[in-house]
């Protein structure tokens, strides 16, 4: 098998880590994760929990969005988010634990 | 000395290794009044999203209210309105509805509204003058009329700091003058205003100090200049001398925001 690290493709997943990896630098974006790891909740929810206002939510959301970390569904008035998979929530989970341990 | 609301040294940043700021350093002290101005893709929007913490920095450092912005969680201090993406969003609810949501993040899930929230409502509304369409689809108001219902939104949060991205743009006279007024009386309050602006329009006298992005930097930083002659007509789009370049993007006043995404 060629080197991952050399091959076009290989270096291509490290990219695409990188950028998941930068859509999830902002603690509040953690944040969002970690809740959405605990399942589906609509921005309302978020923004009384996080106690962050709906604008700033909505933007980190979007962010989150546009790394293919979270997807919104509509229900009703309002849309609800959830983790598109479950890895992302696995690499969240080990990283605030990780923080934790290192402390 | 006073702490800063906002302090930014050094700050590079952008999207995707390509690097839209590239030195800027910007202080902002309790009411402050500061208007960044600068064309398109001149990295204004991007210094605010930055200092909000919505796009990564590179290089440099960003302090809110004296703390280091990775370490900041007083987010409900900050009222944020966001370069408007499309009238309304389809959403069903009523204007008072809509401006009640700024009160969320205060509030917490656990506790009903109360009389507070409601008065921060009204007064909100009364501000930005929409008292009388509380009751009334957010779908049936204009584009003005709902931009001004987002700024009431940012102001029931009763938030230290007010940041605005292009308010004034697609906006109607009526509106402009409507929010300059509510904006004039939040800073008069003590309150503390960034605004990114196209022009500074009827918001002109608020402004306490500008700042002209050009090419990632901070190219003039100032008082707005005093409107005279043929500076003064209405329709005249104000740049700095400079920051000639700036002339390029007059644009933006068309309403394409949606296509807009970042």
């Amino acid at each position: 098998m060629a080197d991952p690290h050399t091959t076009a493709a290989g270096y291509e997943s490290y990219e695409s880590a990188g950028a998941l990896l930068r859509a999830l630098s902002a603690p509040i974006r953690v944040a969002i994760v970690v809740e959405l790891g605990e399942g589906e909740r609509c921005v309302h929810d978020l923004v009384a929990k996080l106690g962050a206002p709906q604008p700033l939510v909505s933007q980190h959301l979007r962010v989150l969005r546009g790394a293919g970390v979270v997807r919104g569904v509509r229900r009703g008035r309002e849309i609800a988010y959830s983790l598109v998979d479950e890895h992302v929530a696995h690499i969240v989970t080990d990283a605030v634990s990780h923080a934790r341990e290192s402390r | 000395m006073s702490m800063s609301v906002v302090e930014v040294r050094h700050l590079a940043a952008g999207y995707d290794g390509r690097e839209i700021l590239r030195d800027v350093s910007l202080s902002v002290s309790p009411g402050d009044v500061v208007a960044v101005l600068g064309a398109n893709g001149s990295g204004k929007s991007t210094l605010i999203r930055t200092i909000l913490g919505l796009v990564p920095l590179s290089r440099g450092e960003i302090e809110l209210f004296g703390t280091p912005q990775p370490r900041f969680r007083q987010w409900a201090r900050i009222g944020y309105v966001p370069q408007r993406l499309g009238a309304g969003s389809g959403v069903p609810a009523t204007v008072g509805e809509v401006v009640a949501s700024g009160r969320l993040a205060r509030r917490g899930i656990f506790r009903l509204p109360g009389a507070a929230d409601r008065t921060a409502v009204r007064e909100a509304l009364t501000d930005v003058g929409l008292l009388d369409r509380i009751n009334d689809p957010v779908a049936t108001l204009s584009g003005g009329q709902q931009q001004r219902t987002l700024i009431a939104r940012a102001l029931a949060g009763k938030p230290d700091l007010l940041v605005l991205d292009e308010p004034n743009a697609g906006v109607d006279a009526a509106s402009q003058e409507a929010f300059a007024a509510a904006l004039t009386r939040f800073a008069g309050n003590g309150g503390t205003i960034v605004l990114v602006l196209h022009e500074l329009g009827p918001l002109r006298p608020l402004i306490g100090r500008t700042v002209v992005v050009h090419d990632g930097r901070i190219a003039h930083e100032g008082p707005p200049p005093e409107p005279a002659g043929h500076h003064a007509e209405p329709d005249h789009d104000h740049v700095h001398p400079h920051a000639d370049e700036v002339k390029a993007g007059i644009c933006e006043w068309a309403p394409t925001e949606g296509a807009k995404s970042y």
